[in-house]
C-alpha cells in the first residue's frame, strides 16, 4: 500500500517534515501493557471454574427452591373391579381295579397257596388289609353318578360296577 | 497483541498521534497512552492499526475535553507546560513556532484533518471513517486548511490537487 504522503507538494512535505514531539513514556507504556496483559491472563484462568461454580450455586439454589414448593402429598382413593378368580376345580376321583397275582401256572392250585376268592371276596379282602385299591387322580371335571364319596365299603356295588365297567 | 507489534505501531505512529490529539484535548499523552493499551487488550491486531489507533485517540480525546471542562484551570495550566507541538531540532521546513502557531489558529476540524493526512499517513477515506464525515468532506477540509496554512506561513508553493 502506498503511503499517501507520497503524492504530496513541496509544502506538504516541507509541513510534514516537521517532527511532531513525543509525550508518551515508552518504557512506561510497555510496562503497563505487559502488566495489564498478566492481568487479563489471570482472569483468563479463572473464567472456567467462575463460570462451573455459578452454574452449580445455580443449579443448587433452583432444587432447593423446587423442593420447598414441592406440593404435599395427597391420598386418593379409588374403588377398583377386581374379577373373583375361577373356583377350584373338584377332584375326579377314578376307581382302578387291581386285578389280582396269578399263579405262575393258571390252572391247578398249588396246595400251598390258597384258593382262588371270588372277586367280590378278593375285592373286600383287598380293601381291608391290603395296599390302597383306589387312587386319586385328577383329571379336570367330569360328570360324577353321584356327588357322594365312593366308599367300597357301603355296599353300594352298583356304583363300584358302574365306574370298573363289571361286576365285582 | 504481541508486545513486538505494539512496540513497532508505538515508533511509527505515536508522535503522529500526539499532535492529533492535542487538537482535541490538553492531556494527548495519557489519550494516546489508553490507546495503545486498549490495542494490546485486543486478541489480535486490527486490519488497519494506524486508522484503528487514530479512531480510538479521537474518540479518547474528546471524552478526555469534555471532561476536563470541569477542571479548565488544571488542564490550561498543563497545556501551558507542555512542549511545543513540533520537535524544535528540526533540520528544514518551516519554523516549529511559527507551524504550530499557524497550526493552531486554524478550526479543530480542519486541524484533525491536516494532522491525520500529513503527519498519520491516512487516506482520506481513512480520515472520513475517523471523523465520521466522507472522504469528500475530510478532502475539503485539508485543501480549505491547507490554502490557510501557506497563507500564513507565506509560502508560495503552488496548489496542487489533492486525489
Amino acid at each position: 500500500m502506498s503511503d499517501p504522503r507520497d503524492d504530496l507538494t513541496a509544502f506538504e512535505r516541507s509541513l510534514s517534515g516537521l517532527a511532531p514531539s513525543r509525550a508518551v513514556d515508552r518504557d512506561r507504556l510497555m510496562y503497563e501493557a505487559g502488566r495489564r496483559a498478566g492481568l487479563r491472563e489471570a482472569r483468563r484462568g479463572w473464567h472456567w471454574p467462575a463460570a462451573a461454580a455459578a452454574a452449580l450455586a445455580l443449579a443448587t439454589i433452583g432444587q432447593a427452591v423446587a423442593l420447598s414448593r414441592r406440593p404435599a402429598e395427597r391420598v386418593v382413593e379409588r374403588i377398583v373391579a377386581v374379577p373373583a378368580p375361577p373356583p377350584a376345580l373338584d377332584p375326579v376321583v377314578i376307581l382302578t381295579r387291581r386285578e389280582p397275582e396269578r399263579s405262575r401256572r393258571p390252572g391247578r392250585p398249588s396246595p400251598d397257596r390258597p384258593a382262588p376268592l371270588s372277586a367280590r371276596s378278593r375285592f373286600d379282602a383287598t380293601a381291608e388289609v391290603g395296599p390302597p385299591l383306589l387312587s386319586v387322580v385328577y383329571l379336570g371335571p367330569m360328570d360324577l353318578p353321584s356327588a357322594e364319596p365312593l366308599n367300597p365299603r357301603n355296599g353300594r356295588d352298583g356304583d363300584l360296577q358302574t365306574l370298573i365297567g363289571g361286576p365285582l | 497483541m504481541d508486545p513486538d507489534a505494539i512496540g513497532r505501531l508505538l515508533d511509527r505512529h505515536e508522535a503522529a498521534l500526539t499532535l492529533f490529539a492535542r487538537q482535541l484535548c490538553d492531556a494527548p499523552e495519557d489519550v494516546v497512552q489508553e490507546a495503545f493499551l486498549r490495542l494490546g487488550d485486543l486478541d489480535r491486531e486490527p486490519e488497519n492499526p494506524g486508522a484503528w489507533l487514530f479512531r480510538v485517540v479521537r474518540n479518547l480525546a474528546l471524552d478526555a475535553a469534555v471532561a476536563a471542562g470541569r477542571r479548565r484551570k488544571h488542564e490550561s495550566r498543563a497545556a501551558a507546560e507542555s512542549p511545543g507541538w513540533f520537535d524544535p531540532a528540526a533540520p528544514e521546513g518551516p519554523d516549529p513556532a511559527e507551524a504550530e502557531a499557524a497550526l493552531r489558529a486554524l478550526p479543530c476540524e480542519e486541524r484533525e484533518v491536516i494532522v491525520a493526512h500529513l503527519w498519520g499517513g491516512l487516506t482520506f477515506e481513512q480520515i472520513g471513517r475517523t471523523i465520521g464525515a466522507s472522504s469528500s468532506t475530510a478532502h475539503r477540509l485539508y485543501g480549505r486548511g491547507l490554502q490557510t496554512l501557506r497563507e500564513r506561513l507565506g509560502a508560495s508553493c503552488p496548489t496542487r490537487e489533492t486525489t
